[in-house]
């Protein structure tokens, strides 16, 4: 080391030194690049990130169009029959408005308005058209094609306004089932009300179901059934000038509600008089005393219990007096009757002398039973409360056996017969479609399955000889009991008022569906005829069932190897 | 080498904004349609809604029992009863007509003649 120059030494150290600094200027620098460089990598990852989560994500319709009154409508599933057919729709209407301060040309904007909805008087549009009015209407609820017409027209000052209206096609044919909705589109009576009493109003407060798609709501009913059963009720009230009529068809395995009918009714597009009396549902929300239909429930618990057997001999002859009270018979045979000859006679007596066989506490645990003390449980919001007498004496016993003295509603007693005819089980009725499974589900064995043969074979022994003859469709094995029972006026039966029904079951031998037909105040023909239930409801049913059983997939047969099966 | 790097790389930036541009021009164009579609198809909708309560309303049995009463004479219409309710099993074969014995018939068949067939 020596020999070195310090100089060079130094020098040699001088441009170490500077080479080092350079480096570590140039380190410095290279960081500095690398900085930004991870800054512009973060910031390109976060731009990639932000294009990735852009193209996973679902679009909003941000930049859609929305119509803020298909915000504002309040939109109701469509109600469906059986068989999909619409029984309640809503349809959007267009109503056409103007705002007059905005309309440049009221002469021209009226003319061509008029061309488009003929039915306007252009000078009165005209006038209307030309004041400096901020809003007016010009037409309310137009169809989407004059909407479509005026549109294109493009008249300033000129909109639309969207609202659902509640439509129903079939007019009063189903009323009292599908029942009304008010102005705001909330249901107020029937099945209309039991959606909104269920879910719809709860998704209706929560704000949603606004303007979107709901799946329809189908419904047990048939419309076909269901028209021909108002049809023949409409023409027995005429023909037979009653006040009412009303009639139900009931699936005696289910308990579904093929039809309900009352007349008088309304056309729920246009419910004017819906609110009036005579308008109520008179199957579900009225109570009647229904007469000798009851007689079914009585030969039900006195052959169940045992009280009575099918060869019992029942001692008709005499009018019973019971206080003040006498219980005689409207054909009176005056005669000792055996069991199924008080039934097709329709003997009063001889129900009466029955129900003291199975006694008063029994027959009000059958009649509970059976159902007719509660109000039935179904899907309809208008149910009434069967009226029961307080103080069940032996002479109340008596009247009820022979359908006096307990009101009660038509349809609990259509219930209570399928029960009676399908074996002994009784199911709650519904207006929703239910399967075979669900139903013996909710089933309650009620009478015994062997009772329920016996009976089977009394209501066709009462079609084949007894007063339902008129009943009688040839193929279909009809079954049945007629009721004619007086209607109270002032406190006291009324002679000449009636309240006829028609309680029937076909084909008897298997059945399948429960007729009951209800006519208030029945008048004998104007070409002749009676009074009773035997001549107007009777025939009434057969009409029903003549022209419904086709379509309710009972095929006919023929009758004689049926009764044949049926003796056995 | 770094020019024509860099020259690469305005390129391929142009040609990128250029691209870009032109989706979301495509892009709202689409969305314009789609929201034009939208209107539309709920306008149908609205329109099927209506047309299927028309066509409930003209096929209620109610007006349908009028028009069949209405034009019963004309098409000799009449309720059904049961006794015209059959299963295909339950008709008997059709007899066939005596027209002399059935090779006369059968020649005629094939003769051209259309009598024997009914």
């Amino acid at each position: 080391m020596e020999g070195v120059d310090s100089q060079s030494v130094s020098a040699a150290f001088g441009d170490n030194a500077v080479a080092w600094r350079s480096a570590s200027r140039l380190d410095g620098m290279r960081g500095r690049v690398r900085l930004a460089a991870v800054a512009f990598a973060l910031a390109f990852a976060v731009v990639i990130g932000r294009l990735v989560t852009f193209g996973v994500m679902e679009p909003d319709g941000g930049n859609v169009y929305v119509d803020p009154n298909a915000a504002v409508a309040t939109s109701r599933p469509d109600l469906v029959d059986r068989n999909g057919e619409i029984l309640a729709t809503d349809i959007k209407m267009a109503s056409l408005y103007a705002e007059p301060r905005n309309i440049l040309d009221p002469d021209e904007a009226a003319e061509s308005i008029t061309s488009i909805l003929p039915d306007l008087d252009t000078r009165d549009l005209r006038r209307r058209l030309s004041g400096d009015a901020g809003f007016a209407w010009i037409k309310r609820e137009i169809t989407p094609r004059q909407r479509r017409e005026i549109h294109s027209l493009g008249i300033p000052g000129v909109g639309f306004l969207t609202e659902n209206r509640r439509f129903y096609p079939g007019g009063p044919t189903a009323a009292h089932i599908v029942g009304l909705v008010n102005v705001d589109n909330q249901g107020i009576a029937g099945f209309e009300k039991y959606v909104d009493d269920h879910w719809l109003g709860d998704l209706h407060a929560v704000g949603f179901a606004r303007g979107e798609d709901l799946e329809p709501v189908r419904l047990s009913i048939d419309l076909r059934v269901q028209h021909i059963l108002r049809n023949e009720l409409a023409s027995a009230m005429e023909r037979y000038s009653a006040i009412g009529a009303s009639g139900v068809v009931l699936d005696v395995d289910t308990g579904e509600v093929l039809a309900m009918a009352s007349l008088p009714d309304f056309d729920p597009n246009d419910p004017v008089d819906a609110q009036k009396p005579d308008r109520l549902n008179r199957i579900s929300a009225g109570v009647y005393e229904l007469g000798s239909v009851f007689k079914s429930f009585t030969f039900a618990m006195a052959l169940d219990s045992g009280a009575v057997g099918m060869g019992d001999r029942i001692d008709a002859t005499n009018p019973i007096h019971v206080g003040r009270f006498t219980i005689n018979d409207f054909h009176g045979k005056h005669q000792v009757l055996t069991v199924p000859e008080v039934f097709i006679y329709s003997s009063n007596v001889g129900a009466a002398h029955m129900a003291l066989k199975v006694g008063g506490d029994t027959q009000q645990e059958y009649l509970r039973r059976f159902g007719l003390f509660d109000a039935v449980d179904t899907d309809l919001p208008e149910v009434a409360t069967p009226i029961v007498p307080k103080k069940w004496s032996e002479l109340t016993a008596m009247t009820v056996a022979f359908g006096h003295g307990l009101a009660v509603t038509p349809l609990q007693v259509a219930v209570a017969d399928a029960a009676l005819v399908n074996g002994g089980k009784l199911i709650p009725p519904t207006f929703e479609p239910r399967s075979r499974e669900e139903a013996s589900r909710l089933a309650r064995q009620i009478i015994k399955p062997h009772t329920s043969d016996q009976l089977r074979y009394l209501f066709r022994l009462n079609v084949e000889k007894g007063s339902g003859r008129r009943a009688s469709v040839p193929g279909y094995m009809v079954g049945g009991k007629t009721g004619t029972a007086e209607k109270v006026e002032n406190g006291r039966y009324s002679s000449t008022k009636r309240l006829n029904s028609f309680l029937a079951a076909f084909p008897i031998d298997d059945p399948r569906y429960v007729v009951l037909v209800v006519l208030d105040e029945p008048k004998a023909p104007k070409d002749g005829g009676g009074t009773t239930a035997a001549s107007n409801a009777a025939p009434t049913v057969a009409a029903v069932i003549r022209r419904s059983a086709a379509l309710l997939g009972v095929k006919p047969r023929p009758e004689g190897v049926a009764a044949l099966l049926l003796s056995n | 080498m770094g020019r024509v790097f860099n020259l690469a790389l305005l390129v391929a930036m142009i040609v990128g904004a250029v691209v870009t541009y032109d989706m979301k021009h495509r892009a709202e164009i689409i969305a314009d349609k789609v929201a034009r579609l939208q209107a539309e198809t709920a306008e149908e909708k609205d329109e099927i809604a209506l047309l299927k309560a028309e066509w409930s309303m003209l096929t209620q049995p109610a007006r349908l029992q009028d028009v069949v009463e209405a034009y019963a004479d004309h098409f000799h219409l009449e309720p059904f009863t049961p006794e015209h309710i059959a299963t295909v099993q339950e008709i008997p074969f059709r007899p066939l007509d005596e027209q002399g014995d059935a090779r006369e018939v059968l020649a005629r068949i094939a003769a051209g003649d259309r009598i024997g067939i009914q």
